[in-house]
């Protein structure tokens, strides 16, 4: 299987919910081969308003096609909740 | 108690309403159903914020596209690209995209609209904010209780901020019925109120300050209108017509022998009633009137409901009156239209409109009746005191007529009222003396002057109207005055 992407928005890294949605995350991740740029709209305004971000923390997976959005903390999430 | 500054709230009407604006520093909620105006009146708060106090705004839309948005503000001659190229207005979009459907897994905020809502304000150092609709977060995200919460945290945000917010929310059943919405009825400190309903068969638009927390206002519905480059006008009357003193400086009537009549002539800036039945020649004595003080040198309009511009032109011809040179040299405004084909509010806005750019001595209006059909008793009268005031304010003299409808009326109830209204009131009677029929001219009532106390005869001939003399001894039948 090729290599899956994801961009995670995170408000702030530092934060109990972000540092829990990252956490699980690559928790439900762990058996697969993927990609995670991790942006912080407070260090990155524009990018928010660029991507449509609202709610937080939020994930969108590019790869594999067809791209999907996904918000939360992930927590309880298996892997085939992303993929 | 902390003293709280109003802002102009740069829709015209609303300051008065309010009585100085929308309340500094603080959230108002803006509640109204679909259609009723909330987003012209959002964009107008904005560029009245930009225009009266250079402060910048930032419009964070729920619904509609910026680009949408745009477009639709250019109808009402709104400019909003120009300011947003200055420096002056910034989008936040949070209108529905196609890519925008998401899987929810467990706790999220909604922090990225408060980042975007923060930077937008600080980017362009804005005083204003508005949010239309913020109701649709409760469509968008599943769980109410984090949308509740997020508008707090939100509350609060713009509160640190130090910006004026408005934010909008439609409404669909009676206020307070559904639960979700009850959070923004609650961290709002000023709620206004925005309706289109139909009353007594006719639309009308109406606005009313439903709360404004330890800050004086007017309370009751005021009618509004919103029109094609202006936006949204208020037509709020607050204070009587009547409370205004009048100027005692007399004009000529026009026609002079009704001078001697009115103990001079008519006060400047006063209203005069003339109510007749069907053929008493009341279009004949406005149009006398109208051809005298246009020789007198008083620049004219005339505003007429009941006939098309033809009729009037050929009227004023078969008595020697020219109004097509009149309006040729400039002195003088014909207006004439169908009342049924715009709402009441809207043509007021119109006639007052014509008054501000061509500035006449003196306009006639033939016949408020015709007003009177189209619309409820209630916005009838609100518009007319708004109307008056106008007249008064401005230092012109007007004269309404209205048809009495029938010959055992001298006015019907609704013509009562405004007769309170008016400054002065000429009376067009049928008579029965002496076995014959004649026609009576009287003056009902004329404030703080002398006038004449007798019905006087007169006829109508090939030369106008000739004032003849008293009417004696027992007159009647037609009568019931």
């Amino acid at each position: 299987m090729s290599k899956a992407r994801f961009l995670l928005f995170l408000a702030g890294s530092n934060n109990l919910k972000s540092k829990r949605a990252l956490s699980n995350l690559k928790e439900s991740l762990r058996n697969i081969n993927y990609d995670l740029t991790i942006i912080d709209i407070l260090n990155n305004p524009q990018v928010a308003e660029q991507a449509g971000v609202i709610a937080t923390p939020f994930l969108i997976r590019t790869l594999p096609g067809p791209t999907r959005r996904f918000i939360g903390d992930f927590s309880n999430s298996e892997k085939d909740f992303f993929i | 108690m902390k003293n709280i500054k109003k802002i102009p709230s740069g829709i015209d009407g609303f300051d008065t309403l309010s009585m100085g604006g929308i309340p500094e520093k603080r959230m108002t909620l803006l509640s109204g159903t679909p259609g009723s105006g909330k987003s012209t009146f959002c964009v107008q708060f904005l560029i009245g914020g930009i225009e009266l106090s250079n402060e910048p705004g930032v419009f964070i839309t729920f619904e509609e596209s910026p680009e949408d948005i745009i477009i639709n503000m250019k109808d009402f001659g709104l400019d909003i690209q120009k300011y947003k190229y200055s420096g002056f207005w910034e989008f936040v979009d949070i209108s529905p995209r196609i890519e925008d459907d998401f899987l929810v897994r467990g706790d999220y905020d909604l922090s990225g609209l408060i980042i975007r809502i923060n930077d937008a304000v600080q980017k362009i150092n804005a005083k204003r904010v508005v949010l239309d609709s913020i109701a649709v977060l409760f469509n968008k995200f599943p769980d109410k209780s984090i949308v509740r919460k997020e508008i707090i945290r939100l509350k609060s945000c713009l509160k640190s901020l130090s910006v004026t917010s408005i934010i909008t929310m439609e409404q669909y059943e009676e206020f307070g019925k559904d639960s979700h919405y009850n959070i923004l009825d609650f961290v709002s400190d000023n709620v206004i109120l925005l309706q289109n309903t139909i009353f007594e068969e006719h639309r009308r638009r109406t606005i009313e300050i439903l709360k404004y927390r330890g800050v004086p206002h007017k309370k009751g519905r005021e009618s509004f209108t919103i029109k094609k480059n202006e936006g949204i006008i208020i037509i709020s009357f607050e204070r009587n017509p009547n409370e205004l003193p009048l100027r005692r400086e007399r004009k000529s009537t026009g026609y002079i022998e009704l001078d001697d009549m009115m103990g001079g002539g008519f006060f400047q800036g006063s209203s005069i009633l003339i109510s007749g039945q069907t053929g008493t020649g009341k279009t004949l004595i406005t149009l006398l009137m109208l051809d005298g003080s246009l020789k007198n040198g008083e620049k004219c309009i005339m505003f007429n409901f009941e006939e098309s511009r033809e009729q009037i032109l050929q009227k004023a011809r078969n008595w020697d009156i020219d109004l097509e040179r009149a309006e040729n040299e400039g002195i003088f405004m014909m207006s004439c239209t169908y009342p049924e084909s715009q709402g009441i509010e809207e043509l007021i806005v119109d006639m007052k409109s014509k008054i501000q750019s061509f500035r006449p001595d003196r306009i006639y209006i033939d016949s408020i009746s015709a007003l009177e059909r189209i619309t409820s008793y209630l916005t009838f009268r609100q518009s007319l005191i708004n109307l008056f005031l106008f007249i008064r304010e401005n230092d012109i003299i007007a004269i309404f007529t209205t048809t009495t409808p029938t010959f055992s009326d001298h006015f019907n109830k609704e013509m009562g009222h405004i007769s309170t209204l008016a400054d002065a009131i000429i009376l067009l009677r049928y008579f029965e003396h002496d076995g014959l029929m004649t026609r009576g001219i009287g003056i009902l009532k004329m404030r703080d002057s002398n006038h004449s106390k007798h019905f006087i005869e007169y006829t109508i001939d090939n030369q106008g109207i000739k004032i003849l003399k008293p009417i004696e001894g027992r007159i009647g039948i037609f009568d019931s005055f």
